[in-house]
């Protein structure tokens, strides 16, 4: 009986600890890797499918499109089907646009807080700006090959529409090939990056 | 303007809301024939029994301001209700409201938007004109005129329904009162299913100055 009581905290206590020492080191050994990989990227073109799950309808929303991305900070997101929009942004400003809205409007990012929080998003996506997204996020190793990361928001606001990312990058970590966008409640929406063409010259009239 | 002030924008605005030109063919009228109410009212497409799952983009404008919108609803014609899912460009859920004739459930909205109690009501309203009420009824009185048939509410408040073409289709709720002065025009039919569908709403509030654009960019009975 008496050794009962060490037996228990090896079991419950200590083991425990040491697994999550261990996925704590293999997070940071795929972190560092990822790193290392992206690092070398200074454009990024590649198609999208955006598909929107509505749990209540049991319907999938598919929309399609082109992503661009030019380091530091040039972006360029392009809704093509069924309606085209989106936006472009250079800097601290840009343009969005909607088929349905007519000609573009210039944006400031200082004084657009909900566009500010998807602009940086992107980026951090498409930089692998690891250090910001540990800054915000809770990052778990879901997965190595490829590797998938998944990221439970820091603060309670975010809490409040996010439940989790779930992010997927390409067999060689060199850029994010999907990312899960779970929201409370259930419904969820995945954005798949395909054709994916890094380090070309991109026509400056994109941003 | 941040994303939650527009909304919020489009949202009051939608309470207190102009003139733009119309992005819908006009339908052509050919000469009217001999027909009754019951004939009439087995043309508004949202009398079929059954329900409709529907992907729409729309245009809110009110004085300068043009906010696009995206989204997807459910449209029960037996229960006259809708349920409504706005979604932002990146797919997050901006609100999930059902709306029936007299009320509004809100399932979900965005924290920003929460914190202007009108919203929900303010969406409900819109949707309810186009989708829901008044629909035409059998006591409603009819005047065949020389290229379209109207249909008439007895009443104070007035209530009318425009019905055109060939055959003979569901143009135009007008309604002039007491409780608002707005009129909703239904364009461009074609079939979903063997029932023709307008593929353009034009929703215009002449007292608060707004107007709502809808395109049905997809229709699908539901099949339960």
């Amino acid at each position: 009986m008496k050794y009962l009581l060490p037996l228990w905290l090896l079991l419950f206590v200590f083991l425990p600890l040491a697994a999550w020492a261990e996925e704590d080191a293999e997070l940071e050994r795929v972190l560092a890797g990822l790193k290392v990989s992206a690092a070398g990227i200074e454009t990024l073109a590649s198609d999208f499918t955006q598909e929107k799950h509505l749990e209540i309808f049991r319907e999938t929303l598919v929309s399609q499109g082109r992503f661009y991305f030019a380091r530091p900070d040039k972006l360029r997101w392009e809704t093509t089907a069924p309606v085209a929009s989106g936006f472009l942004l250079n800097g601290s400003g840009g343009k969005r646009w909607h088929q349905r809205a007519g000609a573009p409007v210039p944006f400031d990012l200082g004084r657009e807080p909900g566009m500010k929080l998807i602009a940086e998003q992107l980026l951090a996506w498409a930089r692998v700006d690891l250090d910001w997204l540990k800054e915000r996020y809770h990052l778990t190793l879901v997965g190595t090959a490829p590797v998938t990361l998944r990221l439970v928001p820091r603060q309670v606001a975010a809490k409040q529409y996010l439940d989790y990312l779930l992010i997927a990058f390409d067999a060689k970590g060199r850029h994010v090939a999907s990312v899960e966008v779970h929201e409370q409640g259930g419904d969820y929406t995945l954005i798949r990056f395909d054709a994916a063409v890094l380090n070309q010259p991109l026509d400056p009239a994109l941003f | 303007m941040s994303l939650r002030q527009g909304i919020v924008g489009l949202c009051l605005a939608l309470l207190f809301g102009g003139c733009a030109s119309l992005p819908f063919e006009k339908p052509l009228l050919p000469p009217t024939r001999i027909l009754t109410t019951t004939e009439l009212l087995a043309a508004d497409w949202r009398a079929v029994p059954g329900g409709w799952r529907i992907r729409q983009s729309g245009l809110f404008e009110l004085r300068g301001l043009r906010l696009p919108m995206e989204g997807f609803l459910e449209l029960d014609n037996d229960g006259r209700r809708v349920r409504l899912v706005a979604l932002e460009g990146l797919g997050l859920k901006l609100f999930d409201l059902t709306v029936t004739i007299d009320g509004v459930e809100v399932h979900h909205l965005l924290p920003d938007l929460a914190k202007d109690p009108r919203l929900a009501e303010a969406v409900a309203a819109s949707v309810r004109r186009i989708f829901l009420a008044p629909r035409p009824d059998a006591g409603d009185r009819l005047e065949i005129r020389k290229r379209d048939y109207r249909l008439t509410r007895p009443g104070g408040e007035r209530v009318e329904f425009l019905f055109g073409g060939e055959p003979p289709l569901l143009l135009e709720t007008r309604v002039r009162g007491a409780a608002g002065d707005w009129r909703v025009g239904y364009y461009q039919y074609r079939e979903a299913a063997g029932v023709p569908i307008p593929e353009g709403i034009l929703l215009q509030d002449r007292r608060a100055g707004y107007r709502l654009t809808l395109w049905l960019e997809s229709v699908k009975r539901v099949e339960e």
